[in-house]
């Protein structure tokens, strides 16, 4: 089997699938071994080693177009090559105490709520468009940090609304979506 | 003629386009420096979306007079409440917050506008005495000693990580890594695209800069979720200084101004550093030293001119050899690249109108401040009740649509949210973003001068031409350095 099996299709994944376990076992090995500060730290490293490792493989399908001396996977090889003992030095580190872990978790849960409804507004932007999307996150968003004056918030969406219309779509024309629904239904 | 240049500049940009442009620009600024959670590269990033349809040279005025005011606006809440709008304005806090606690806040922030003044002024002085003869020079670099400067640019950071340095070298490889992605900036061969029309040309900076700076940031802060906004009005009425009250400080203002300029040119260091520098020399050549800490001016300018001379400082090699002294000028030069304007040696041949606009729009920028600054301190500061569940939807909408109309693509939108995501887990592990961005601005510069080099002379050619080889040595020394100082300190622990 070559190398450049795993460039592309179901060897891509493969290694893809790899990488994914690689860094979950790592963060697990660490956990269960007195390290727990650490263990964060020593998973991302890893990530790190099979990012590296990823342009490594990859850049051995790239087109070996030589020209007096480089070719096009030459920088990429350099970087990984550097990034792959340097991530690999971080987890000694890390499991040494030489190095810091990471910061107190804090409030993941509204992270990911805030997130989620970027996400999921800048989703739907295609189809119900830029102004209906953007109200609606930055009244979610108000919501999801603790937010509770509904009609302010209200107010507040609608005003951005007014303003990113005013300001973006008309003075600096930028083309913001108005998303195929409204396009359908206004017959725009 | 650089006299004469710079008059033309001036009454190029005396237009009521242009000084509206520098007004809102400075007035943005004082804004986002004095809100907690915004810092001026994010403030920047941010405000780049808003240039598209300027000329290149109102863009570029526009943004560094945000850069400029926010410097000084991070001082407003500084020695209002404690609370630092910036990282660098952390040193008049020092000082500021005293006055504020003795019912003298006028005085800290009367000092602290007067001393960002006269730092912002003489760092421009500095940049235009040295960055058109650095420019001459740098037009006869070869390859190599782009090359070398580009590591020398990446290294610097490296040796102000501290112990930290680890990770600013991983840092700033992931960022140089994510940088290959894209066509081939030499032979056009397609790398790690999979095929993927929308990032044939790489990921877009200005999306990925904005996830960077202001998504993450805003991310780490809602992690965080500590919202408190205050009331600071009552601190405001007092008494500012006069005339005679500044001259008195004036030998201070100028060395801080030097040390914030000198600290400023180096890349990687920036405002925060030489804030510190300054305030600690100052400490140090006093007679009382011990009054530091106790709300004196000198204290107050010590840090402030310095913060603010940093940025003339940080543009001399941005302007000059296109390598960001800071992650707000890193912002600069994608901002540049958007309106066709490739920073470097030859900015100053081929577009010498837009740096002459530049220069003397600092001085009318710094000038501006002066008056918005005292007539506006007492509005200013009422942006700290801005409350942040308020404050950060805005944020996300302004980065979002920044990220859109870059190429109006939804992928940037994605870029920018991906890049926003990645930027908050490595704060997380206290990984320093600056690196990465200066890895992404500094990493095809790297590149294609390389491959250059190699081409012209061999695997070796960047050893093989003086300049080259001395940046080179003084990049491995700066690497070596925070390395070496862990060694001796695990000696000493260990001792």
């Amino acid at each position: 089997m070559s190398i450049t099996y795993f460039t592309e299709g179901a060897g891509l994944a493969i290694m893809l699938a790899a990488f994914v376990i690689a860094t979950q076992l790592a963060y697990i090995v660490t956990s269960r071994t007195g390290k727990k500060t650490m263990a964060g730290l020593v998973a991302i490293s890893t990530s790190f080693i099979s990012l590296g490792i990823f342009v490594l493989v990859l850049s051995a399908n790239l087109q070996t177009s030589m020209f007096n001396g480089n070719e096009a996977a030459m920088i990429p090889r350099l970087w990984a090559g550097l990034l792959i003992p340097s991530s690999a030095f971080m987890i000694y580190r890390a499991l040494t105490g030489s190095e810091e872990g990471a910061e107190p978790a804090g409030r993941t849960d509204k992270v990911i709520a805030v997130l989620s409804a970027l996400i999921i507004s800048a989703a739907l932007m295609d189809y119900l468009g830029y102004f209906i999307c953007s109200a609606a996150f930055i009244f979610m968003c108000m919501y999801a940090l603790g937010y509770r004056k509904f009609l302010m918030a209200l107010l507040i969406s609608g005003s951005w609304v007014a303003f990113s219309y005013l300001v973006f779509y008309r003075l600096l024309y930028v083309s913001l979506p108005l998303g195929s629904i409204i396009r359908a239904v206004f017959d725009i | 003629m650089v006299v004469t240049n710079l008059l033309n500049g001036l009454v190029r940009i005396m237009n009521l386009q242009s000084l509206l442009v520098m007004t809102v620009g400075v007035v943005v600024g004082i804004l986002a420096g004095a809100m907690p959670g915004i810092s001026p590269s994010m403030g920047v990033a941010l405000m780049v979306p808003f240039t598209f349809k300027m000329d290149p040279s109102n863009a570029l005025i526009f943004l560094v007079a945000i850069y400029i005011a926010a410097n000084y606006g991070g001082a407003i809440t500084a020695v209002t409440i404690n609370t630092p709008g910036t990282p660098s304005a952390a040193v008049t806090s020092f000082d500021g917050y005293p006055m504020c606690k003795q019912g003298r806040a006028g005085w800290g922030l009367g000092m602290s506008l007067v001393a960002s003044v006269v730092g912002g002024i003489f760092s421009v002085i500095i940049l235009i005495a040295f960055a058109g003869p650095l420019a001459k020079v740098a037009l006869k670099f070869w390859p190599q000693e782009y090359f070398s400067l580009a590591v020398l640019g990446l290294s610097a950071t490296a040796s102000l990580g501290g112990k930290d340095w680890l990770k600013v070298l991983v840092s700033t490889l992931i960022g140089l890594l994510l940088c290959t992605v894209g066509m081939d900036p030499i032979l056009g061969v397609k790398r790690f695209n999979f095929n993927y029309v929308p990032l044939y040309d790489g990921f877009t900076f200005i999306p990925a800069l904005i996830g960077l700076l202001a998504i993450s940031e805003v991310l780490s802060e809602i992690s965080e979720f500590n919202f408190v906004t205050q009331n600071v009005t009552a601190a405001l009425k007092t008494s500012w200084p006069g005339i005679r009250d500044y001259w008195k400080v004036k030998w201070t203002m100028l060395r801080a101004s030097v040390i914030g300029t000198i600290v400023g040119i180096f890349p990687g260091a920036g405002a925060t550093i030489a804030a510190f520098i300054s305030y600690d020399i100052e400490r140090r050549i006093s007679r009382t030293p011990e009054r530091f800490g106790t709300g004196i001016p000198e204290g107050v300018c010590a840090g402030e001119a310095a913060d603010s001379a940093s940025v003339g400082g940080a543009l001399v090699p941005m302007l000059t050899l296109g390598i960001p002294g800071s992650a707000t000028t890193a912002v600069l030069i994608g901002a540049l690249m958007i309106h066709d304007l490739q920073p470097g040696p030859e900015l100053f041949t081929k577009h010498p109108d837009v740096v002459f606009n530049l220069y003397s729009s600092m001085f009318v920028a710094n000038i501006i401040m002066l008056f918005v600054g005292t007539w506006g301190s007492r509005i200013w500061v009422n942006v700290t009740r801005v409350r942040k569940e308020i404050l950060f939807p805005f944020i996300f909408s302004f980065a979002l649509i920044g990220s859109y109309a870059v190429r109006s693509s939804m992928v940037d939108v994605a870029i920018c949210i991906g890049f926003g995501i990645l930027g908050w887990i490595l704060r997380k592990f206290k990984f320093p973003l600056p690196p990465m961005v200066l890895g992404m601005v500094l990493g095809t510069m790297a590149e294609v001068n390389l491959r250059r080099a190699v081409m012209i002379g061999g695997t070796w050619a960047v050893f093989q031409r003086p300049i080259s080889l001395v940046l080179l040595i003084l990049s491995a020394m700066s690497f070596a350095l925070p390395i070496y100082g862990e060694i001796k300190r695990r000696k000493k622990k260990a001792a």
